[in-house]
């Protein structure tokens, strides 16, 4: 795999469509760009532990700002290593393993998922970093539905990473305001939970009481695609 | 948030009690990496073994009920969290005798989700595992729709039946039927009249009011039912008795398991008088209470209120459940 990676890249891609639009030059996948990326996702996240914990209580069991305090704690720890030479899809694949050893109640296996969802879609001979992220963060959607089985409107994290997907999925912009656009869009989603009932978890046990309160889930994940924003930009 | 609690650092609540519950019980069990709480006498069983997963924080529930005739092997999450799958999947491997392994799992998401992952696992390595998930609160669906029931007391007295039918040297086939219709036979509702805090972060759960009280309660303080004024012990059993009733569809003549489950800071004394008016209200129906616990079993920290669990007993079981088990919190 690590030879693979290594291997000249532009004797795969002299056929590829994309090296036109870079005027022939071909843009390798920036390992550090990458980690930067999910570090500030990581970090996002991580600022806002307390609201997490805050938003569970009125809804579940005051837990979920804890979990992710955990899991982004193995993300600083797992990413940390990744350098210039990395291999990222052994590196998604090394995360996610961390990730998976963390006992992390629900939220644990689904942002495991997420993670899972980037490792297997991450395509080492990606023409540039950009076409990386997009393939990455499609494959996360994609293993994270099959695992959650989650749509829009269950009041779940889906309901900031389906819009946050949609944008990036059918976006002709650049990547930068591809994310904060998708920022936006996962922001507005789960500020939409607001108004609904939970259909997973232990929220969908409160009913009612549940309306007024935004799903600590979807609110992560606002977070995690802000921070995408934040780093790419960094 | 404020919390007043005997701990040390909250990140190790789990690590170190259970290290505790391992050297206040050394005969008895072993604590391993990865949470694995292991009944000593699983080295030179031959037998079908039990194995379950779920968090910390409900004790004794579920790792103090590790030993002889009850859990051989209970992987340990954190505060309230499902572990991760790979230490179920290691826990499992350990567990097989060569006889299989029944795997109980509590209807929670976190838990089902580790479940689920670690069957895909079992299955390729082959190894011979059934699960059995319990799902007997009757609070938020019907009989119909037990996926949106959660499992809350009713794991404990399952473990303790299939824990005997395993020593009695049934088969895993025999095991999982005799847990699978005593799962499907039992039924709980919970009452809180005040919430708790989670030892790791202080957060309190919900925000009962002075006078109020909530029937349909979960197992980790997230609510679930109605909420009501605060009433007596009398009329909350009957209200708690009725719903179960009803639910199991208990006639006349039938013989019935009744545990009052302390959830934290409800007194025995309390507990004493829910029994008491629960046994008037079966025996009114002509209903036979032949097997009875009233304890602290599986607790929300210092959630104030109770599970009340019911199930229908067969001759078969109700000697299971009379059958020797030698675990820190359940002994005969």
């Amino acid at each position: 795999m690590l030879n693979l990676f290594d291997f000249p890249i532009d004797t795969c891609y002299t056929e590829h469509k994309d090296v036109n639009d870079y005027g022939g030059v071909i843009m390798p996948i920036e390992p550090l760009k990458i980690k930067t990326l999910l570090l500030t996702a990581a970090q996002e996240i991580a600022d806002h532990v307390d609201i997490l914990t805050e938003l569970d209580c009125a809804l579940g069991d005051g837990d979920h700002g804890t979990t992710m305090k955990k899991l982004t704690k193995v993300m600083f720890a797992e990413i940390d290593s990744w350098d210039e030479t990395t291999n990222l899809k052994v590196g998604l694949e090394n995360l996610n393993d961390a990730l998976e050893d963390v006992s992390g109640g629900s939220a644990g296996p689904l942002f495991s998922a997420f993670i899972h969802g980037m490792a297997e879609a991450a395509n080492p001979e990606a023409p540039n970093s950009d076409t990386f992220i997009k393939i990455i963060l499609l494959g996360a959607y994609d293993e994270f539905f099959a695992t959650s089985k989650a749509v829009v409107g269950d009041k779940s994290m889906m309901d900031a990473i389906d819009p946050a997907t949609e944008v990036i999925r059918h976006s002709t912009t650049d990547m930068k305001t591809t994310l904060i656009k998708a920022a936006q869009a996962a922001r507005a989603g789960s500020d939409n939970t607001t108004g609904m009932l939970a259909k997973f978890g232990r929220a969908r046990y409160i009913g009612d009481r549940c309306l007024g309160h935004r799903d600590p889930g979807s609110v992560t994940f606002a977070y995690f695609y802000e921070g995408l924003a934040k780093g790419y930009s960094a | 948030m404020t919390m007043k609690k005997f701990i040390n650092n909250p990140d190790n609540i789990t690590a170190e009690l259970l290290e505790g519950l391992a050297l206040a019980n050394p005969k008895i069990l072993e604590v391993t990496d990865h949470n694995l709480i292991i009944n000593k006498g699983l080295a030179t069983a031959d037998r079908v073994t039990i194995v379950t997963i779920g968090g910390a924080g409900h004790e004794p529930a579920l790792e103090g009920f590790v030993g002889e005739g009850m859990i051989d092997i209970s992987v340990v999450g954190d505060i309230f969290a499902a572990p991760g799958y790979k230490a179920v999947v290691e826990a499992l491997k350990l567990a097989d005798k060569g006889k299989g392994v029944l795997f109980v799992v509590l209807n929670h998401a976190g838990d089902m989700l580790a479940g689920d992952r670690t069957m895909k696992e079992v299955e390729k390595l082959g190894l011979n595992v059934i699960k059995v998930v319990t799902q007997e609160d009757i609070a938020n669906a019907p009989r119909s729709d037990a996926a949106n029931r959660r499992g809350l007391v009713g794991c404990v007295p399952l473990y303790k039946i299939c824990g005997a039918a395993a020593a009695q040297g049934k088969s895993l086939a025999e095991v999982a039927a005799i847990a699978q219709n005593f799962a499907d036979n039992m039924a709980t509702i919970a009452v809180a009249c005040k919430t708790a805090t989670h030892p790791q972060n202080g957060a309190s759960f919900a925000d009962l009011g002075e006078d109020e009280m909530e029937v349909g309660m979960g197992q980790h303080g997230e609510g679930g039912g109605g909420r009501q004024k605060m009433a007596s012990a009398d009329e909350t059993a009957v209200i708690m008795a009725e719903a179960l009733v009803k639910d199991l569809d208990l006639k006349a003549g039938e013989e019935v398991m009744v545990i009052v489950n302390g959830t934290g800071a409800t007194t025995i004394m309390e507990m004493l008088l829910v029994f008491r008016r629960v046994h008037k209200y079966l025996s009114e129906k002509g209903i036979n209470i032949v097997a009875s616990w009233v304890e602290e079993v599986l607790t929300v920290q210092e959630q104030a209120g109770f599970q009340l669990f019911f199930a229908r007993m067969n001759p078969e079981n109700l000697a299971y459940w009379e059958a020797p088990a030698k675990t820190p919190y359940l002994s005969r």
